[in-house]
């Protein structure tokens, strides 16, 4: 990963034309954290002899070519930035903590590594500024608070000397600062210092000078000295992770380019995707392709939801295209105050991997049942798989804080390629079916997208533990029917089959047939009752959809009855078939409870399939 | 040259990546300088001075993957090590996300130019014994070890491609042949550290993720007599 990001460092730094040894351009940050920054107000200053007199404050307007005149570098929160310029928050506070600030303890840290000269020359300068703080602030206020509210300003100092005005950023003596800061906290942390010379640099492999604190992210920290494997001394840190300074300048510098470019937020969560190139030559090319994605990204949607969906709007169907030359790392993690905790790590996903995820989706989402998954006058709607089908049963709740957890779990196994245990799904996919159920909603959504989802891991070889038919010896249905149905009424087996052959691996048993068909059965009673009475009390009957064989086995002869008692049982020929498969299937089914009510409640949502046209006419009849 | 083989495994294994310490992610296989702890707590070598047995110079290191490899994530509590004084009146834990690997096996190969080290390694992985406890990267994650057997080792000279089982330095790799179906992973390990535990060398190792041979064209290639071939890293 480090060397990844050193690797776009380096990208990053040729494409904006930086030199690694012009320190002060890749340290520099653009004081316009965001567009609303328009303003800049400079307290100009003229020297006269060995002194600094205040003239006046100049308003000025933000330019992106200055950046490395106002040399703005952030400092702590609460105390002064790294070099006399700041963004405004409240002018006064700014004024007084940031500017006057700045000339009181930051200098005096400084002071060691500069000459008399400079030392005086800030301390003059300090002094001028301390003496005329009344008047700065009294012209100062008036100018800030007459811009726009919704416009946001900086604030820093000039020098004119003989008509020339210079920056801060032109004073070698604040680009000394900021050096030395900008190297420093490589090194020093803690009041400890953590460095030596002529070390193996542990990115570029190479001896030089090395420092112990240098890390992207906060996933690296030494504040405990029981982070400091072998003798728990801070000041050791180099040992463990010895990094030169040039190569913590690129990682610094990849670590930028990767937040504008290539970190994401995704249902919930935020993810770095961090390329890995095996071929330098091809850089560009990808790199392109990310800068263009985030431009589309900003004026689209910010919020980065369309993972796995097969579109312009994904990266990663961008990507997928690529070939196998370079794989990607995904960097899950969650930031809370100052800590960085990675919540998963996948590495080295190819973008042939990539490629597979998105022909499985083409394949699920092909199929009639998702296509068609609801048609209101003339319009069908389709549902469509993405990592959305997962955060469905998976949410970030506050209940089951694991469900998080296990999201990722799953994200990880899809891209990994390690199988994920079919019961385990079930429970979940169930758990949301259910309380739907309780809730009196319709099941039917939830239950496409948690068949579309086991349908998909299927086509990936990813379901765990999924036997199948693994204990049922089925034969198939015709031969046992043959003869024993009238030709003319084989309309239901036909209609079912197709069902039954598109996810032939779903069907792959008797018992599941038997559920299904008798989850069909049990919607028709439903509809009936419904239809008959305005309400369906035989819902009860469902047991909050947690079925198991016995259950399933018995209610059957008591929906037949009560279809009998309502005098609308038109369905002889689909309880012919239900009887069929039980008797086929035998006993002991082997299947959870969980996958009986799943497949009885897909039963009961795909009824409208599997209805006859005769049916149809004769319910719309009752 | 005779080599020493020998399994080792453990239900869970970390090998910390040099640059975690909040967030700690775990290398997919041990480096050598955790295989030369490992030797070394079998043989007794204390933490102080086992280092200095197992330069490069002195002692050939090679190891294959025997199992997939699988990472996972378990939250451990650790001392807050910031309040705890002596690190043992401990007040407050700190929860820490350890990447784990998960159903851990490795085939390690071993020759040494000393004999001393060598017969000891020997007679003690023959009866099954060890001075120190073994483990896969932390003193929680207990493995467990079998003798394979003393085999005999050729060096390969070679021109063409080769299958390699154990994994590949990349300094060492000339040309490798991608195959389909074969998942290539590299990372950068250390190698070679001073018993003050100063790292002195660092490399590149390639290896196939699901345990099966890469081919490719190699140097110092050495072939044993039961058909494995090996790179010591």
């Amino acid at each position: 990963m480090i060397e990844a990001m050193k690797e776009i460092g380096e990208y990053a730094l040729e494409k904006e034309n930086k030199d690694l040894n012009d320190f002060v351009s890749i340290l520099v940050e653009n004081p316009a954290s965001n567009e609303t920054y328009k303003h800049v107000f400079c307290i100009k200053l003229v020297s006269c002899q060995n002194s600094f007199e205040f003239k006046e404050i100049e308003h000025q307007e933000y330019s992106k070519e200055k950046i490395v005149k106002y040399l703005y570098k952030r400092g702590s929160s609460n105390g002064p930035d790294i070099t006399p310029t700041a963004r405004v928050t409240e002018i006064k506070k700014t004024f007084s903590n940031k500017i006057i600030g700045w000339f009181s303890k930051p200098l005096k840290e400084a002071k060691p590594i500069l000459d008399g000269e400079e030392v005086q020359f800030l301390e003059l300068l300090g002094k001028c500024i301390k003496e005329n703080e009344e008047i700065i602030l009294s012209e100062l206020e008036p100018k800030v608070n007459s811009i726009d509210a919704k416009e946001n300003s900086i604030l820093t100092l000039v020098l004119e000397e003989n008509d020339f005005v210079r920056y801060v950023g032109d004073f070698e003596v604040f680009r000394k600062i900021l050096k030395n800061n900008g190297a420093s906290k490589f090194y020093s942390k803690y009041d400890i210092i953590s460095k030596d010379d002529d070390k193996v640099c542990s990115v570029c492999k190479t001896y030089k000078e090395v420092y112990g604190f240098v890390t992207p992210y906060e996933f690296y920290t030494v504040d405990k000295r029981g982070f400091v494997s072998g003798g728990f001394d801070q000041s050791k840190a180099w040992r463990n992770n010895p990094v030169c300074l040039e190569c913590a300048l690129k990682i610094t510098a990849g670590k930028e380019y990767i937040e504008k470019y290539m970190s994401f937020g995704f249902y919930g969560f935020n993810f770095l995707l961090i390329p890995k190139l095996l071929n330098k030559s091809t850089s560009e090319e990808i790199f392109d392709i990310f800068e263009k994605f985030n431009e589309k990204k900003f004026a689209f949607n910010k919020e980065y939801k369309n993972f796995l969906q097969a579109n312009e709007n994904d990266i990663l169907e961008i990507l997928s295209e690529a070939d196998d030359y370079l794989n990607f790392n995904f960097q899950f993690y969650e930031k809370s105050n100052s800590a960085y905790r990675i919540l998963l790590y996948i590495e080295d996903v190819l973008p042939s991997r990539l490629r597979e995820l998105f022909n499985s989706k083409e394949i699920v989402d092909k199929k009639k049942l998702f296509r068609n998954y609801s048609s209101v006058d003339t319009e069908t709607k389709s549902i469509q798989f993405t990592l959305g089908n997962v955060r469905w049963f998976f949410p970030n709740t506050l209940d089951d804080p694991n469900l998080n957890k296990y999201f990722l779990e799953i994200t990880n196994g899809i891209f990994t390629g390690a199988p994920i245990d079919y019961n385990f799904l079930l429970k979940y996919i169930m758990q949301r079916i259910r309380k739907d159920f309780r809730n009196g909603n319709p099941t039917r959504y939830s239950l496409f997208l948690g068949f579309q989802l086991l349908d998909f891991l299927n086509q990936l070889h990813l379901l765990g533990n999924y036997t199948g038919g693994k204990y049922v010896n089925s034969k198939n249905l015709s031969v046992l029917l043959n003869g024993t149905v009238p030709g003319e009424k084989h309309g239901y087996e036909e209609r079912t089959n197709v069902i039954f052959s598109e996810f032939e691996n779903f069907f792959d048993t008797d018992a599941k047939k038997a559920v299904f068909l008798e989850g069909t059965l049990v919607q028709y009673l439903l509809n009936i009752q419904k239809f008959q009475r305005g309400s369906t009390p035989f819902r009860t009957k469902l047991r909050g959809l947690n079925l198991d064989e016995r259950y399933v086995k018995r209610i059957f002869p008591e929906i037949i009855n009560k279809l009998e008692e309502y005098d609308a049982n038109y369905y002889k020929e689909l309880e012919t078939l239900i009887a069929k498969y039980m008797i086929q299937s035998g006993t002991d089914w082997k299947m959870s409870n969980d996958e009986i009510s799943f497949y009885f409640v897909l039963g009961m949502n795909l009824s409208n399939l599997l209805k006859s046209p005769k049916s149809e006419v004769e319910i719309e009849n009752d | 040259m005779k080599v020493l083989v020998f399994d080792v495994w453990g239900e869970f294994g970390h090998f910390r990546k040099h640059y975690t310490t909040t967030s700690p992610l775990t290398y997919s296989i041990p480096p050598r300088t955790a295989i030369a702890g490992m030797i070394g707590a079998i043989e007794g070598f204390g933490k102080d001075e086992y280092l200095q047995y197992f330069s490069k110079e002195n002692a050939n290191i090679a190891v294959k993957i025997s199992c997939p490899i699988k990472k996972t994530r378990i939250a451990e509590n650790l001392i807050d090590t910031k309040i705890a004084p002596m690190m043992s009146r401990i007040k407050t834990r700190t929860q820490i996300r350890f990447e784990v690997l998960k159903d851990v096996k490795y085939r390690i190969y071993f020759s040494h130019s000393s004999e001393e080290v060598y017969n000891k390694l020997y007679s003690m992985l023959k009866e099954h014994k060890s001075v120190y406890t073994l483990c896969l990267g932390l003193s929680e994650h207990i493995a467990n070890y079998e003798f394979i057997g003393e085999m005999e080792a050729v060096s390969e000279l070679l021109d063409s491609e080769r299958e390699i089982h154990s994994v590949v330095p990349e300094k060492e790799l000339i040309k490798i042949s991608f195959e389909e179906g074969k998942e290539y992973f590299s990372e950068t390990i250390p190698i070679e550290m001073l018993p003050n535990r100063e790292v002195t060398e660092y490399g590149k190792i390639l290896f196939e993720k699901n345990a099966k041979c890469i081919l490719a064209n190699v140097n110092n290639l050495w072939r044993l007599e039961n058909g494995e071939g090996i790179i010591f890293m």
